[in-house]
């Protein structure tokens, strides 16, 4: 299995963690806007394979948690390579539509801690 | 006035304003997400609107793409308490000027016709801006 996108989280807004216990993580790679970072887990991107978006089966890996990625919005792939951001749903409702943004994932993500490593992995 | 009855209506309205602030806060973090959520697609507007009733409210946040006038998606908040979350509502998905037909509870309607003329105001503006350019 191989990582093509490896990053480290710099920050985590303030209302981000209400966000978590509701299954959505906003994530932004730096600079991010004060008020995007206060919803945001912002980080800064050490990593990442140019030709390689995230897609079904993938695994995101932040910190000790990890969530298999069920689907991929049309631009997720494309703001993650210019922004560092995609939005993870978090085991959405089955009516839920994917937005253009998003990336739908079965799962739990734990809080992490500044400095804890976020990586895409590729499925198996 | 009775003391105890002067400390009631003090502590109903602190509890008040707190619960304001925390659907506000509700109200924030979800424009965000939905708002982060279509971050980089072009003629798409998030717009939306509240309706109410005695003891309840709506709110609802719609994306309309304004290629086709079609909402793209749509949540809304219902309910009396503080507890109350955005949640899918994907019976509004289609053609904005039809959607208050879809709506069945009377402070949907008034939130979905709110939140629509608010798009067309909103339309408006950036096309008479984009013609002074």
């Amino acid at each position: 299995m191989t990582t093509y996108y490896r990053s480290e989280v710099t920050s985590i807004g303030t209302d981000a963690t209400e966000m978590f216990e509701g299954g959505v993580v906003i994530f932004f790679g730096e600079p991010c806007p004060a008020e995007l970072a206060e919803v945001s887990v912002v980080h800064t991107v050490a990593h990442h394979h140019p030709q390689r978006d995230p897609q079904p089966g993938d695994v995101l890996r932040v910190g000790d948690s990890e969530v298999t990625i069920t689907e991929v919005g049309e631009i997720a792939g494309n703001n993650l390579r210019t922004l560092g951001h995609f939005v993870i749903y978090s085991d959405p409702e089955d009516s839920q539509k994917v937005l253009p943004g998003a990336i739908h994932a079965k799962g739990t993500l734990s809080l992490p801690n500044a400095g804890v490593t976020i990586e895409l992995i590729e499925g198996s | 006035m009775d003391t105890g009855f002067a400390l009631l209506l003090m502590a109903a309205l602190v509890l008040s304003v707190v619960f304001s602030l925390l659907q506000q806060r509700t109200y924030s973090r979800a424009t965000k997400r939905l708002g982060t959520s279509f971050l980089g697609v072009k003629d798409h507007f998030l717009v939306s609107g509240r309706g109410k009733s005695f003891l309840r409210g709506a709110i609802v946040l719609l994306v309309v793409d304004a290629s086709t006038s079609r909402i793209v998606a749509a949540e809304a908040m219902v309910g009396s308490t503080v507890m109350a979350h955005f949640k899918p509502r994907p019976e509004l998905i289609g053609d904005l000027d039809t959607a208050v037909l879809r709506t069945k509870e009377k402070m949907m309607t008034a939130a979905v016709d709110y939140a629509t003329k608010q798009y067309w105001v909103t339309y408006k503006r950036n096309v008479a801006a984009a013609a002074r350019k």
